[in-house]
């Protein structure tokens, strides 16, 4: 106990010493300036230095990574380029900016960048973009959606975003196979679900005794996503957005929202029945244990991942006749719109930005740099690589080639280790979705929720100003921690749904009204960007 | 007086020069980073740092104490801290002695060895172990308890086991490592005083309770002291780990709650408050530990 607790202490002092120093070489940067960056005005190659996390631990990027290599020489730019894993990102970046020593490019989290762009580390690009970047003009300042979303909380725009190509998200899948074992048919209302989730309770499906097949998977532990269903009702329970979601032009808290109650309720009675994992909140990785293991009957998840898995050995081993298939979202009642919230915003998490301590040449020379990643050109290196090597136009359309296909770990570890679907700021295409799909039948579901557009509009994330984000984390963390116990009580049912009046008169004495003023000031500038 | 320190120093330069490196490290790694605690007293900002932050006094303190959870905190961290004390403190003391008696020399060593091996376990591992066991699906704990008939408990979803689950999975961790240090102290005890003991006619049990527990009693209670000063500290990884919103009740601690609400949220200045405060609160209750102690039977830590 005490080495554990003297190596954490340690660690502990380590970071504050690091932090400390990195404090005291700040100011002497910033007065320096920045002298890696001089813009070649007669020809000569911009050198920069830029930190871009890599997707695969074995293959860090370099400046000889394929699609690096090709932008500095499309851009005659020179890169020196500093990384490290994905999953050790978010903390690098903080590390990095607060040392005041930061690359001239850094990419990172867009959240992140807007709030440390606030406070002056990166550079506000509107003007830029307007006289330099023609493609970031019209992708995101004339594009209102994407705009909205870009802009940090005062308005202006200090990093350019991964624009991703599908909104398909987390999707309602079901074991078709066994609704055709049972003659039943896919279903569309509340009711029918309760049917169906019933009837894989009460029959044999797998072939192990009645009562072995969990009828319906949700994920807690993974996702923090696992209030689908609430669809139904028209409401967004999403503890990864606080639980906020836009009603009639603003932000309302859904939690405390009539329709919660009913949906609780209906959860409550699914939960009792058993027609839900019984160990859904400490079940990790549930949906890979139940679906491999031939005891899932629906599942609420990344519909392109669950409709992979009807080719995945393990599963087919199992029950040969495995079909899982995404179906339209759940309604209240027949004849309503199917919807589902689960969706990727248009705009990405990943983005990157300039820093603030760049000379005005060198920020003209990287915001032409993202303005190409950003062209058809550029959009085409950063999704199939380069032409001839990594793909082939085939009657105008771009395919991957044998290499890629064939390589030796399979496509998307070929395109990772390559530099393609970087975590910058570049536009996915629908093409390269399309294309690492494992066959037709994946393609088509995971296309499915698009082309019939079964999304609701997206509730956002907004950002709120440096004041009113004090005041929002001091009420909010607690009102955070009281809904994320209550939820899962009253589906438990260890609370019971009785109590639902009470559980909103807290809330409200907590403050919630306060905390929609400050997000609701902030949502209409986001609506204004939006109009 | 100037003479005086130098002629000290000339005479025991080599003393010095030993001790030198470890002082070193001190200053680096233990008290100029003391100075980064002034964040508690700052709006501290990432990109300003800790000399350009603004100052916003106690804001941070005051936000903790009106927080409407901090009572359930404080509570949960203490009994926690409590009930491992009264359990797991005396358990090291008792296998140490146990083993202290032991004759067979190989038995002692491999028993002893086998005692400390799961301080060794990374936590991710034993909390993942447990949420296994307790699982009411196939855990191996209601696989027991079906076979007697009844009805599996879901004993990670309800608030009133977790303590148990918690301070006992920190017993089984720690008890094995921490009976080293009672070891090491018993085996300073002369064997003469156990030798007298024998002609004088007392028994083993005669001689554990005058002769071992006597000696050990200033290693029992530094001890003692020193875990005091975290008694506000609960680590926040083995919570983590095993904990999950619907026992936040019983489970969430202050660790907890400021790594989730503050340091998730980039809330450092208000995460290190709550650290300030944890430690003053320590700090306090060893010192005044320490003047009882002190006044009882001499056995300080300072």
């Amino acid at each position: 106990m005490k080495a554990k607790k003297l190596l954490a202490l340690t660690l502990a002092v380590a970071t504050m010493a690091t932090s400390f120093a990195g404090c005291g070489s700040s100011d002497k940067s910033s007065a320096s300036g920045n002298n890696s960056g001089t813009a070649g005005e007669d020809g000569a190659p911009v050198e920069i230095s830029m930190y871009v996390p890599s997707r695969l631990a074995d293959a860090l990027y370099t400046p000889d990574t394929m699609t690096f290599k090709k932008l500095a020489e499309e851009t005659n730019m020179v890169f020196d380029i500093e990384t490290s894993l994905n999953s050790e990102a978010k903390e690098k970046f903080s590390v990095v900016v607060a040392s005041g020593e930061y690359p001239d490019v850094m990419a990172g989290g867009l959240g992140d960048i807007n709030k440390y762009g606030v406070s002056g580390a990166f550079l506000p690009l509107d003007d830029l973009i307007k006289e330099y970047a023609p493609n970031l003009q019209k992708y995101i300042l004339d594009n209102n959606e994407n705009h909205a979303q870009t802009a940090a909380s005062d308005g202006q725009v200090y990093a350019i975003p991964m624009l991703t190509a599908i909104k398909t998200a987390m999707g309602y899948c079901i074991r078709k196979d066994w609704l055709d074992d049972l003659g039943m048919e896919e279903p569309k209302t509340i009711d029918d679900w309760y049917q169906v989730l019933k009837a894989f309770k009460t029959n044999d499906m797998n072939g192990n005794g009645a009562g072995d097949v969990t009828p319906l998977i949700l994920d807690k532990a993974w996702e923090n996503y696992y209030n689908n269903f609430a669809d139904a009702w028209g409401i967004e329970l999403n503890g990864n957005n606080d639980y906020w979601m836009v009603r009639d032009g603003e932000m309302v808290f859904a939690p405390i929202q009539p329709e919660t109650k009913e949906y609780l309720a209906t959860m409550a009675k699914w939960y009792k029945e058993g027609l839900i994992d019984p160990e859904f909140i400490t079940r990790e990785d549930t949906n890979n244990f139940h679906i491999l293991n031939n005891r899932a009957g629906a599942t609420c998840y990344w519909t392109g991942y669950v409709a992979g898995l009807n080719s995945s050995a393990e599963v087919l081993a199992n029950d040969s006749d495995t079909n899982w298939q995404v179906i339209a979202p759940p309604v209240l009642e027949e004849g309503q719109e199917p919807k589902t919230f689960s969706q990727q915003a248009s705009v990405g998490n990943a983005a990157w930005a300039i820093s603030a301590n760049v000379d005005e040449a060198t920020a003209i020379a990287i915001i032409k740099m993202f303005d190409y990643v950003y062209s058809d050109e550029g959009s085409l290196l950063f999704n199939f690589g380069i032409e001839g090597e990594s793909y082939n136009m085939v009657d105008g359309q771009p395919e991957y080639s044998d290499t890629a296909v064939n390589a030796e770990n399979g496509l998307v570890t070929y395109l990772r280790s390559n530099g393609m679907q970087a975590l910058i700021g570049m536009r996915q295409m629908p093409e390269y979705e399309a294309a690492s799909c494992a066959n037709d039948d994946v393609r088509k579901q995971l296309f499915d929720y698009v082309e019939n557009d079964y999304f609701y509009p997206l509730n956002p994330t907004i950002t709120l100003t440096e004041e009113a984000q004090d005041q929002y984390d001091t009420t909010m963390s607690p009102i955070k921690t009281y809904v994320d116990e209550e939820l899962l009580k009253f589906m438990i049912g260890t609370r019971p749904i009785d109590e639902f009046d009470d559980f909103v008169s807290r809330i409200e004495e907590m403050g919630i009204a306060d905390m929609a003023a400050l997000k609701n000031a902030e949502y209409a500038k986001y609506a204004e960007i939006l109009q | 007086m100037l003479t005086k320190i130098k002629t000290e120093l000339y005479r025991n330069r080599y003393l010095y020069i030993m001790i030198l490196p470890v002082l070193v490290w001190f200053i680096l790694f233990c008290y100029l980073p003391m100075g980064g605690m002034v964040i508690a007293f700052q709006k501290f900002d990432i990109v300003r740092g800790i000399f350009k932050s603004k100052f916003v006094g106690l804001d941070n303190f005051s936000t903790l104490f009106r927080d409407p959870y901090f009572f359930r905190l404080v509570k949960n961290t203490l009994l926690i801290n409590v009930f491992g004390l009264i359990f797991g403190f005396p358990l090291p003391i008792i296998l140490a002695i146990a083993f202290n008696e032991i004759r067979q020399k190989y038995f002692k060593k491999i028993s002893q060895t086998i005692s400390y091996l799961p301080h060794f376990i990374s936590s991710v591992v034993v909390m993942s172990m447990v949420i296994q066991f307790l699982s009411p699906d196939a855990g191996i704990v209601n696989k027991l308890i079906n076979a007697f008939g009844h009805e599996s408990i879901y004993f990670l979803q309800i608030p009133k086991y977790f303590k148990t689950i918690f301070i006992s999975t920190g017993i089984w961790q720690g008890t094995g490592f921490s009976a080293i240090i009672f070891i090491a102290a018993l085996a300073g005890i002369p064997k003469e005083q156990y030798e007298a003991a024998t002609v004088d006619g007392a028994g083993k049990f005669k001689q554990m309770l005058y002769i071992t527990l006597p000696n050990l009693a200033p290693t029992i209670v530094i001890m003692l002291l020193i875990n005091l000063g975290s008694i506000m500290n609960v680590g926040h990884e083995r919570i983590i780990l095993l904990y999950n919103p619907a026992i936040y009740e019983t489970a969430d601690v202050l660790n907890s709650y400021v790594y989730r609400e503050g340091i998730m949220g980039g809330r450092y200045s208000y995460a290190q408050a709550v650290t300030l405060f944890q430690n003053v609160v320590g700090f306090i209750l060893v010192a005044g530990a320490n003047k009882i102690t002190r006044k009882l039977d001499g056995t300080t830590l300072w």
